[in-house]
């Protein structure tokens, strides 16, 4: 679910990511070069190879170890110095490519076979993904409960949920680890993207392919009817005249961008995402009108909203924006696309958008962050921030204020699992939720005691579990 | 005024009378009902398995989740289905029959998807196959099932998890959700719109909200700051009751049917049991209200209360184990972390009888291997329980409680009582 704009040509053989304007090139000053939103959790990269990751966290997604909320950007431990080169996010999982070594790391829920690790386990720590070892990986896309990856070798990889077809291969078994999807084998996939249960794909010849859960219209095949025919790719109806580059998915519709900066847009419309100025399904790709004077470069899907950034860098949204997530400055739902006034003055090079929050970064790396804060996505720190309606800059991931020993200073997580019984269905304390950031202590029970204040001889108490990266820390500070 | 432990059994509400109360028949020898308050010791009560609900709508479909937490497990108002939600996102429908004898193992007949982890389902009183859904995003939803079509949802608590939804049965037009935020909202049936927030002041978490029975003004909270409230809808800035006493927070609160008496649950390890004198018995008519409502009033602006007994037998440490109360015969079916779900009576401190519920790996799991746990020592809890409507049966023996394991399906028992010696 996030879009992103490559103001440099890639190189075919993916030698690193270019950092985002050529003075902090120079500089190597820290900036954040990428930014990724899931359901209720953010992903950043600094472009010293720092992968950064705020909000919810029961599922594991922030990949520090526990289960615990972040309100700031917490620096993952498990990556530090792997090579990081893209951060991505599901609903409530995590994915870091590391392009020059050739591995992709996932972690959180694991459900379905979604982290790709041949089993479904949960993953607190980022764990490597064997299947897609030493694979030139293009891109990544994640969905709610299915992966999609492509390669520079005209590979796209699926894994994860699959009971409506969404990995596109012509069956409904969910894969637990990595498998090529046939139908697309040979063609160079440009750019890949996962709804909740459905996926698209524009091709470097500019051919849009979607599949899976398509009952709003969402594959744009003119029909909501679900059949087995959506278990492979399929061409998108009525883009034969256009090349496809870009495409981004909410939860239930997609949009297409192509070649001249035009966007498309079809399926659930309830919140006008679509924006159309209307609040009905397109079942086929519609034009949308109010953008075809300005040439898009970037497009960004969150749950129920849509974000597009033209060739100035400026961004419009419309869709869902109950909680300011379309930085508008107000709560309205907009089904016309509208300018994102607050970044006035900013090129924005990058954007995310997750269920209910969006995440920008500009050429000179300044990160802004709105919608809803309750649950710490935002990164604004501490103390109950309400929703935000216009873009915030996050303070400590501002180009010139980055401190950097501040997200590189040892900070070993405690914990590597947390069982479900741990963090579910856990009657809250009268202290609220969150321990300070980065310590959760291991769960340990409340000793009970007998009506006359006596501690009863029932205790349990859980001992921490050994922690593997312990060797690690000593080699960080010699 | 307190009572105390052992005085009498539960509350002398209307519904004690023997006439009301169907007698435990002669096959096992059991005391009559009306005489377990004069016992010192608990009747004996063991459980007879009657079905497995399996998590899947097809037996060798993939497996949903290895361990699809199920927080809520509730019968529909006439018991002729029970729907199970929980923390997988889905929430599964299963028919229940009538005659649930022979051992037996249900599919679900029907599974709608949500989109975020639910904590708490309740069935509508008066409109068939919709449901009110808490979520751990903070919404609430009513949910047409059939259709799977939302009725509205409700995203007002900023995304901070409920814990609970229920309809009120005096009033179905309401519902309550209790939040982790510290506030319990209420809200009509028509509309999104939420109707009045019940804040109590330690603005600690609320863990449980349910409405008095017989009374829609009158309504229970359980928090975490150990205390659990009883509010008048209409004058909230003070509670009528604080029931204090438990060491920890309470996680779950519900009425006896006489709306005086209530039971409490703790991960304190205890449930309580609790009487308000000056409860309404009957929903007034207005002018009974103004002066009741003064009279509560003008004796405590908050009144203190003391449990009436407190029960003990079950492990509860951390965990949401589930509370039911089976209204007719004041039963109380809890969960534990120990894998068992306990049965009590507002007459004993002690357990009538515990029962250990097993897990159900499939053999899918068993040979791919997908179930490998993390540590031998990963553990599973009752998480919830539920009593089939009692219009369901017509004797005793036919009561009907439904249990979840935390990492599987549910179990339906049917409860036996022998004689005590």
């Amino acid at each position: 679910m996030s879009g992103w704009e490559d103001p440099q040509p890639m190189d075919a053989d993916g030698p690193g990511v270019p950092s985002s304007s050529e003075r902090n090139n120079a500089a190597r000053e820290p900036a954040v070069t990428y930014v990724a939103c899931g359901a209720s959790h953010s992903l950043a990269l600094l472009n010293s190879d720092i992968a950064l990751s705020w909000g919810r966290g029961e599922d594991g997604q922030l990949g520090h170890g526990d289960a615990d909320e972040r309100k700031e950007p917490q620096a993952i431990y498990e990556l530090l110095n792997s090579g990081v080169t893209s951060v991505h996010s599901g609903a409530e999982y995590s994915l870091a490519c590391c392009r020059n070594r050739r591995e992709v790391f996932s972690w959180g829920w694991g459900d379905f076979g979604r982290l790709g690790h041949g089993d479904a386990r949960d993953v607190f720590i980022p764990r490597a993904i064997p299947g897609l070892s030493g694979k030139r990986v293009r891109d990544v896309a994640c969905g709610d409960t299915h992966t999609l990856v492509s390669t520079f070798d005209a590979e796209l990889w699926g894994f994860g949920r699959n009971q409506n077809g969404q990995l596109g291969l012509g069956h409904t078994d969910d894969a637990f680890a990595p498998i090529c999807v046939e139908d697309l084998k040979g063609q160079q996939v440009q750019s890949v993207s996962c709804g909740s249960e459905h996926s698209i794909v524009a091709t470097e010849e500019g051919k849009v392919y979607a599949w899976g859960w398509g009952r709003y219209g969402n594959v744009g095949d003119g029909s909501r009817e679900d059949s087995s025919r959506r278990h492979r790719p399929a061409r998108v109806q009525g883009l034969d005249n256009t090349r496809g580059v870009q495409v981004a998915c909410g939860w239930r519709h997609t949009v297409v961008v192509d070649s001249e900066g035009r966007v498309y847009s079809f399926g659930w419309n309830k919140y006008g995402q679509l924006g159309h100025g209307t609040t009905a399904d397109e079942i086929v790709p519609r034009l949308v009108e109010t953008l075809s004077k300005r040439r898009i470069k970037s497009i960004a899907g969150g749950w129920r909203h849509t974000i597009a950034g033209d060739d100035k860098g400026q961004l419009w949204s419309f869709g869902w924006n109950k909680f300011g997530q379309l930085g508008l400055g107000k709560h309205d739902d907009a089904p016309l696309p509208e300018l994102v006034i607050g970044l006035s003055g900013h090129t924005i090079a990058q954007l995310a958008c997750g269920w209910r929050h969006s995440l920008a970064v500009s050429s000179e790396g300044q990160v802004f962050a709105w919608g809803r804060a309750g649950n710490g996505q935002l990164g604004l720190g501490d103390g109950r921030i309400p929703d935000q309606f216009t873009p915030q800059p996050v303070p400590c991931l501002s180009t010139g204020t980055i401190k950097l020993e501040r997200f590189t200073s040892p900070r070993v997580p405690v914990t590597t699992y947390v069982a479900p019984a741990d963090r579910y269905a856990v009657v809250p304390n009268q202290r609220q939720n969150s321990l300070p950031n980065g310590f959760m202590a291991v769960p340990q029970v409340v000793p009970i005691c007998a009506q006359d204040g006596s501690p009863s001889s029932e205790q349990q108490q859980h001992g921490p579990s050994s922690h593997p990266l312990s060797g690690q820390l000593e080699q960080l500070e010699a | 005024m307190s009572q105390r432990a052992g005085s009498h059994g539960y509350a002398s509400s209307s519904n004690s009378s023997a006439s009301s109360s169907p007698v435990q028949s002669t096959s096992h020898q059991a005391p009559p009902v009306s005489d377990w308050h004069t016992l010192a010791k608990p009747v004996p009560a063991t459980f007879r398995e009657v079905a497995r609900l399996q998590p899947n709508l097809q037996p060798n479909s993939p497996p949903l989740s290895r361990w699809n937490l199920l927080c809520a497990v509730e019968f529909s108002p006439g018991g002729s289905h029970l729907a199970a939600a929980g923390v997988g996102k889905k929430i599964c429908i299963y028919p229940i029959s009538s005659s649930q004898e022979q051992p037996s193992t249900i599919i679900p007949s029907s599974s709608n998807h949500h989109p975020s982890k639910l904590s708490s389902l309740n069935w509508s009183p008066n409109h068939a196959d919709v449901v009110a859904l808490g979520d751990y995003d903070g919404v609430v939803t009513q949910l047409h099932l059939p259709t799977g079509h939302s009725i509205w949802q409700a995203d007002d608590h900023d995304g901070a998890r409920i814990w609970s939804v229920q309809y009120s049965e005096q009033d179905p037009s309401l519902l309550v959700s209790a939040c982790e935020d510290g506030t319990a909202r209420l809200w009509s049936h028509h509309s999104e719109h939420c109707l009045n927030i019940i804040a109590p002041r330690s603005q600690a978490a609320l863990c449980s909200a349910v409405f008095s029975p017989v009374n829609s003004h009158v309504m229970a909270l359980a928090s975490a700051d150990h205390n659990a409230y009883v509010y008048d809808l209409r004058a909230t800035q003070e509670p009528l009751y604080t029931l204090r006493g438990h060491q920890d927070s309470v996680s779950y609160v519900r009425f006896l049917s006489g709306g005086s008496d209530l039971i409490t649950a703790s991960i304190d390890g205890s449930l309580a049991h609790w009487h308000c004198d000056g409860l309404p018995a009957s929903q007034p008519g207005s002018e009974q209200l103004q002066s009741q409502q003064s009279q509560s009033q003008s004796t405590a602006c908050s009144m203190q209360l003391d449990p009436v007994r407190v029960f003990r037998g079950h492990s509860n440490a951390k965990n949401f184990v589930g509370l039911a109360v089976e209204p007719t015969n004041a039963l109380i079916a809890c969960g534990s972390e120990n894998n068992e779900v306990y049965l009590y009576h507002t007459a004993w401190a002690e357990p009538m009888g515990h029962q250990p519920l097993h897990s159900q790996p499939s053999k899918q799991h068993k040979s791919s291997g997908l179930l490998k746990r993390h540590t031998a020592a990963e553990r599973s809890f009752a998480s919830a329980v539920a009593w089939q409507p009692a219009s369901n049966w017509r004797r005793p023996e036919e009561q009907l409680l439904a249990a979840a394991l935390s990492d599987s399906g549910i179990q339906l028992f049917r409860p036996r009582f022998h004689s005590p010696n």
